[in-house]
């Protein structure tokens, strides 16, 4: 689920050096988008290593290897949040790009 | 990234009262054991807490069971003769546990655990209202 997400997060950036190329300053967007791809992949990463961490702690339960729940619990709203942070920001960046893509000229 | 502040400490305390809470079952379940390992009646036991560091920061300050030491008060003597476990003279040593003591006990125990997971939900809405500031 995570990596459709990514790659989804992908796109509006992958057509981002067609904006990079009708700017004036190709060299300092081009800087920028990687940065940007990169803290995201970071991000995206992290989101799926707490998921999964929720899981192994969910199966440990669910198996009677472990009997607190509680931890079980917590990583998993810890995962959920991360993700929704996730969701928030690629809001965010597809309302930008769109707001940009309306834009006249 | 820590999401959920303040939660390993959280996390902690609801371990540490859920071992609270075993060590009250097994004493309410030895009320009437009258013949423990070291041939004795069962005595019942006791949790303390101590402080724990952890945590991301390394400075949180969680809790931990210290220690589980039984209580070594005497318990009471009944005249029940021709129990397997009476002298000779046909008194039998009762556990020292008190079912009243243990009921106030658990339900300490439930309340401490219920408060840290408020906590914890308390924790979690705040990170979901953070959320919503871009909104």
């Amino acid at each position: 689920m995570t990596g459709a997400l990514a790659a989804g997060m992908n796109s509006p950036g992958a057509k981002g050096p067609g904006l990079g190329a009708a700017a004036p300053s190709v060299g300092v967007g081009g800087v920028m988008r990687a940065e940007f791809s990169n803290f995201l992949n970071k991000a995206v990463t992290e989101v799926e290593g707490k998921m999964r961490s929720a899981e192994v702690e969910k199966t440990k339960v669910l198996t009677g290897e472990a009997n607190n729940l509680h931890q079980a619990t917590i990583a998993a709203s810890e995962a959920g949040i991360a993700f929704s942070l996730m969701v928030e920001v690629r809001n965010k960046l597809v309302e930008s790009y769109q707001e940009i893509m309306r834009m006249q000229v | 990234m820590n999401f959920l502040s303040g939660i390993h400490a959280t996390a902690s305390a609801l371990n540490a009262e859920q071992v609270r809470m075993d060590i009250v079952a097994q004493n309410i379940a030895n009320a009437y054991t009258t013949k423990d390992v070291n041939g004795g009646p069962y005595q019942r036991q006791t949790v303390s807490f101590q402080t724990m560091l952890g945590g991301m920061s390394g400075v949180e300050k969680g809790v931990k069971v210290g220690a589980i030491k039984p209580d070594t008060k005497p318990g009471d003597m009944i005249y029940s003769p021709g129990h397997p476990h009476a002298d000779k003279d046909g008194m039998l040593k009762m556990p020292n546990v008190q079912l009243a003591v243990e009921m106030v006990d658990l339900m300490g125990a439930t309340r401490a655990y219920e408060a840290n997971l408020s906590v914890a939900r308390n924790a979690r809405s705040m990170a979901m209202k953070a959320l919503t500031i871009g909104k």
